[in-house]
């Protein structure tokens, strides 16, 4: 099974167990579609993810997956914050997801913050605006899933389609070229 | 997809410090033996010492171990004061003082050491602790806590054990240092500062000044090319791996490939096994391969690549193999804080020695 580079990450971050990980987006004119793909990444049959601006967010809530984004001039401040309280992170049973600009003031914090950064460590900092070969990836999708992407996540979210992990990592790669073909 | 219903890389759990009561089993006798060396300075009534090291090294874990070894004789009061206050401002002095009132209750009623009825009933009344607290005078509550120190050192000696200091600002956790060892007078005391304030331009006030022992929790020696010590470390690390994995056995390369790439940094080592783990999971695999933790090796490259400023790679590759001294003093401290440059105690050698970390690839 493959998938595009971003989503590989995103989908191994939803299953490594990790209470912190970190996203990085370079275009920040696609921050708010990350939003919802994470989103929808990190929701579950029983809860929702949140998505917040606010650090005390993440000290609470523990049992929803939490997506903190922040303003990129908030970044910073954002980032201090969370590295003084991140033994509380520990406390988290499902995981908060930090969506940074990459080459931000956020990512420029973290170097000065050490064990927050040992946190999120190898936990996937994702380049999600990696470049992908969108129609090879079209044409890969259709012969996995049998339809192309938008068919496929019509009837995926009707319920046409079992929900096993092979059909949650179609659904991410569909996500993907979706957005990428609109 | 591979059918895990469990997914064993959950029990490396790579942030959490050991709870030895509930995962005592889990503990291996790192080569350093940190504990024990913390243990025996401890036990003499006195004695401060201040504990540093790279992050992820297992400060936290040791010095966790060393408060049960100590609580046979002592009474061992832990007190990880990130989670008591909030290190984001200036804690007041009384908040202190009621942070180190509730982990000596604690661990007296652990270790049933007895409180008298009108102390119990002052320190009742005075809110110091309970939560929420009650704000009270900074008089009253460092007479409470000197009282409930000598009571308690009337029944056994006191150790104070700190965690959680190193999140602080430099200064603030000067301050607290400095307000901790006033209390402690007389009593045992260990506190885990910033490798920031023991290697750097801070370090003489932090150590003359207030009369501390500095103590380094060192990674441990994993490099082939120091012979048996590194087959000791790497030996130690894969024993950590078996017993969090239990029958989820990993070959014996993989774990020591792992071992290598860590820099005998503990934590790295439990992430790059996880990391391993959900690459193979993704290719459909209940076992990493080698290849799986070669991914994990390039995302932890990338990671630790981006803490990089401009000029550190000429510094680091400087270093390879030495004391570190000609890395001016500015560099060598936010390096060895990052943990892009790793300290060892290698066996016949005078001084420690400096290595960049070995996922930098340099």
């Amino acid at each position: 099974m493959t998938a595009p580079g971003p989503y590989a990450a995103l989908w191994r971050l939803s299953r490594a167990g990790t209470p912190v990980a970190l996203v990085l987006y370079r275009d920040p004119s696609s921050r708010e579609d990350w939003i919802e793909v994470l989103r929808e990444l990190l929701a579950g049959p029983d809860h929702e993810a949140k998505v917040t601006a606010e650090v005390s967010e993440v000290l609470g809530n523990v049992d929803l997956p939490i997506i903190l984004a922040v303003d990129p001039e908030q970044e910073a401040e954002c980032i201090g914050r969370l590295s003084v309280a991140r033994d509380r992170l520990l406390e988290r049973r499902r995981p908060v997801v930090l969506l940074l600009q990459q080459d931000g003031p956020g990512l420029r914090r973290l170097r000065q913050e050490a064990a927050l950064a040992s946190f999120v460590q190898g936990s996937p900092e994702v380049d999600v605006d990696e470049e992908v070969d969108v129609e090879s990836e079209r044409t890969d999708f259709q012969k996995v899933a049998g339809f192309p992407p938008e068919e496929w996540l019509s009837r995926y979210r009707s319920g046409d389609i079992d929900d096993t992990l092979d059909s949650a990592l179609l659904y991410l790669r569909a996500l993907f070229l979706e957005r990428e073909s609109s | 997809m591979a059918a895990q219903v469990t997914r064993p890389w959950i029990r490396l759990d790579p942030l959490r410090p050991l709870d030895l009561e509930v995962d005592g089993a889990l503990y291996v006798d790192p080569p350093h033996g940190i504990a024990k060396r913390l243990t025996r300075f401890l036990e003499h009534p006195g004695e401060h010492v201040v504990l540093w090291g790279a992050v992820g090294s297992g400060k936290s874990t040791e010095l966790r171990v060393a408060a049960r070894l100590l609580s046979t004789a002592t009474l061992a009061a832990l007190m990880a004061l990130d989670l008591e206050l909030d290190l984001s401002s200036e804690p007041q002095a009384w908040e202190i003082q009621a942070s180190l009132c509730r982990a000596l209750v604690r661990a007296a009623e652990r270790q049933e050491v007895p409180i008298s009825q009108p102390l119990g009933d002052r320190l009742a009344k005075a809110g110091l602790i309970e939560r929420p607290r009650t704000q009270v005078s900074t008089q009253a509550s460092r007479e409470l806590t000197g009282d409930l120190m000598s009571e308690l050192c009337s029944h056994r000696p006191v150790t104070l054990l700190v965690d959680g200091l190193e999140k602080a600002t430099p200064a603030r956790a000067m301050s607290i240092t400095r307000s901790l060892v006033e209390t402690a007078r007389g009593t045992s005391l260990a506190v885990v500062l910033s490798p920031a304030l023991l290697t750097g331009p801070d370090a003489y006030e932090v150590l003359q000044n207030l009369n501390l022992r500095s103590m380094a929790l060192r990674p441990a020696v994993v490099d082939p090319r120091h012979g048996a010590q590194a087959e000791e470390g790497q030996a130690w690390l894969r024993e950590m791996a078996r017993r969090r994995l239990g029958p989820h056995a990993l070959p014996e390369s993989i774990l020591g490939e792992a071992a290598r790439s860590s820099g005998g940094v503990p934590r790295t080592f439990l992430q790059l096994l996880r990391d391993a783990y959900t690459s193979a999971e993704f290719a459909d695999r209940d076992t990493p391969e080698g290849s799986d933790l070669l991914q994990a090796r390039r995302e932890h490259r990338a990671s630790l690549r981006r803490l990089l400023a401009p000029g550190d790679l000429d510094c680091l590759k400087s270093a390879l193999g030495t004391s570190g001294v000609e890395i001016p003093v500015e560099a060598r401290v936010r390096l060895l804080a990052q943990g892009l440059l790793l300290e060892y105690e290698v066996a016949g050698a005078s001084d420690p020695i400096v290595e960049p970390h070995p996922l930098l690839d340099l």
